[in-house]
């Protein structure tokens, strides 16, 4: 029996968990400033502060070429203010995922692993009304966070997520996860989300990005991770592990609202965000 | 196919090929739906869009 199915007929998925490591404190800070709706410059730049890796990040990504200032940021309050917070948000939540999940030695890398992650985030919330900037934020972070079941079974036994998606050459669905692991990476993701106090639209986004119609409550937000997941495989940004691609569904494209004529122009200004926010997030990580 | 072409395979055009071809495995199981059919075409049109991007890019680099 495998590690995975090992811990879950002993016990419960949610002791899987504990092999995990917890949220940086300063993104579950965020998190509650951000749900209080307490949102002033100042108390976030005292968070980010108490952290000084955090800190380093935010002004590395200020000063780096992409913003071309004319002068140095020397403040984590004014990067903000240039930034604007939910660039600094979604740029510390991706750089934690990144660190949390580390892991050099196993295929796909993780690094292609997370660009595709990041390109459904970028899709999605380009797939969302300019409008609506809450919502476009929020599918976002669900992009970024959509898989991340997949890398809980890569955290626990790395041999096996080898063998499984890359080596056993063989469909990698939820249904064949399911039968392997005795759970898919869609329910590993919500518990994880849910354990990691993230929002509820995130954890139903997670919960049910291959099965967006099972939702009535959030299914904007786990439609448009659908569909950017398509797309995001169809145009090769990165790698999820496998060759699997979402079920389509015209109802969930339907609640979007899109012609296709604007889906090019949403998808072409996607790729340009991701093409270089990509440049970005390496330079970070090294 | 044109001579331009055939002087370039193995370069830009070859990757043209290669990204509809991958567009094609990604996206074929669902291709009866008529809007998934609308999504390879989009996608293959920003995808060559962006590769000639990258390609000039690369030149100039």
């Amino acid at each position: 029996m495998n590690k995975i199915k090992e811990i879950i007929s002993r016990d419960n998925i949610i002791e899987a968990f504990s092999a995990l490591p917890s949220l940086p404190v300063v993104i579950q800070k965020l998190h509650t400033l951000i749900e209080n709706q307490n949102i002033d410059i100042k108390t976030i730049s005292n968070v980010i502060e108490a952290d000084p890796g955090f800190t380093a990040r935010v002004l590395k990504l200020v000063n780096s070429p992409f913003y071309g200032l004319s002068r140095r940021v020397s403040s984590v309050g004014e990067a903000i203010t240039i930034l604007g917070f939910d660039a600094v948000h979604q740029l510390l939540l991706t750089t934690s995922m990144l660190n949390i999940f580390d892991s050099e030695s196993v295929e796909p890398s993780i690094k292609d692993f997370w660009h595709h992650s990041f390109g459904v985030g970028a899709i999605a919330k380009h797939l969302i009304s300019q409008d609506d900037k809450d919502t476009r934020n929020e599918v976002f972070i669900c992009g970024i966070l959509h898989d991340i079941g997949r890398l809980i079974f890569l955290k626990i036994d790395p041999d096996l997520f080898s063998w499984f998606y890359i080596k056993r050459g063989a469909a990698t669905g939820i249904n064949e996860e399911a039968e392997y692991y005795a759970i898919d990476h869609q329910k590993t993701g919500e518990l994880l989300a849910e354990k990691w106090n993230f929002p509820e639209s995130v954890v139903t986004a997670i919960g049910q990005h291959h099965s967006p119609l099972n939702t009535k409550k959030y299914q904007l937000h786990a439609s448009a991770i659908n569909i950017a997941d398509i797309l995001s495989h169809a145009l090769a940004i990165g790698d999820s592990g496998n060759s699997f691609v979402s079920e389509f569904f015209p109802e969930a494209w339907a609640i979007l609202g899109l012609s296709m004529n604007q889906l090019g122009e949403r998808l072409t200004m996607a790729l340009e965000e991701i093409d270089c926010q990509q440049e970005t997030i390496k330079d970070l990580c090294n | 196919m044109s001579d331009n072409n055939l002087n370039d395979l193995g370069g830009i055009d070859a990757k043209k090929v290669e990204f509809d071809q991958h567009v094609d495995k990604c996206l074929s199981m669902m291709y009866h739906h008529p809007e998934v059919e609308k999504f390879a075409i989009v996608v293959k049109r920003i995808g060559h869009k962006r590769l000639s991007k990258k390609a000039v890019s690369d030149e100039q680099d």
